[in-house]
């Protein structure tokens, strides 16, 4: 009941923080970047990326310590925050806009943010495993 | 109250996903990870739904926005868990498992929401989607 009540606050400060970096990134890439770099969602980008390297290290570190403890921090912090605070379909809305106007950008951005995610995330179990 | 609209709607979503995940006992490895699969694909179908209705003024957009779309929809579907869930795949050597459930998940997603989108479409009249 706990856990879940702790999910509950955690996951809406994950999606308050994802809104608060989006609101950051967002006019500041429009500002420096020219067309068609412009269309490429940096900050979606950057919340995705960041957030699985830091799930990384979480499932790790709760894969090694069975204790309870550790798997009430990998609900609330996992599931909870980083689950909320990154976002699969506003990934896929960008990608389904950027296919029917800059395929180009949508390549970069599907094959980009999988790669750094998976190579981040795999880095993160590892660390993740050493605490 | 944009604060407090994208603070209760990502509870509710992350709670959703956190309930879910208990209730349908996730499967490890080698198992496809259909329950983080299954929440991304309703969430990719219904921002789809979401963002069309909003872009055609059928939702009350300054609650519609921060609550549905950045909150309860962005908080319910998780792209970190996707790729850990598949970067363990991979590490446990199912291979085939962990690019299948990528190739799936992307390609499904784009597939989810454009169909959210075109329903809505339908419901309203006339086209709007593209524009967020």
């Amino acid at each position: 009941m706990w856990v879940g009540i702790g999910v509950f606050l955690a996951g809406g400060l994950g999606a308050l923080s994802r809104a608060g970096v989006d609101a950051l990134v967002k006019p500041w890439w429009k500002k420096r970047v020219t067309e068609p770099s412009r269309a490429f969602p940096a900050s979606t980008f950057l919340i995705n990326v960041s957030g699985a390297f830091v799930l990384g290290i979480v499932t790790g570190y709760a894969a090694k310590n069975a204790a309870g403890g550790a798997q009430d921090f990998a609900a609330i912090a996992g599931v909870g925050f980083l689950g909320a605070y990154t976002t699969f379909s506003t990934e896929e809305w960008h990608t389904m806009g950027l296919l029917r106007k800059n395929a180009a950008v949508e390549a970069f951005n599907v094959l980009g943010s999988l790669g750094a995610s998976l190579v981040l995330a795999a880095f993160g179990l590892w660390l993740g495993g050493l605490i | 109250m944009t604060v407090l609209a994208i603070i209760i709607g990502g509870g509710i979503g992350a709670t959703l996903r956190y309930v879910l995940g208990l209730g349908l006992a996730p499967p490890t490895p080698p198992d496809f990870p259909w329950v983080t699969f299954m929440i991304n694909m309703v969430g990719a179908f219904a921002l789809g739904a979401v963002m069309t209705l909003l872009a055609a003024h059928r939702l009350p957009g300054p609650w519609g926005k921060p609550f549905l779309s950045t909150g309860v929809i962005g908080g319910f579907t998780t792209w970190s868990h996707f790729i850990v869930e598949a970067d363990q795949l991979i590490g446990a050597r199912h291979t085939g498992v962990g690019i299948a459930y990528l190739v799936v998940s992307i390609f499904g997603g784009v597939i989810a929401a454009a169909l959210g989108a075109r329903l809505a479409e339908l419901r309203v009249g006339h086209p709007t989607s593209g524009r967020a």
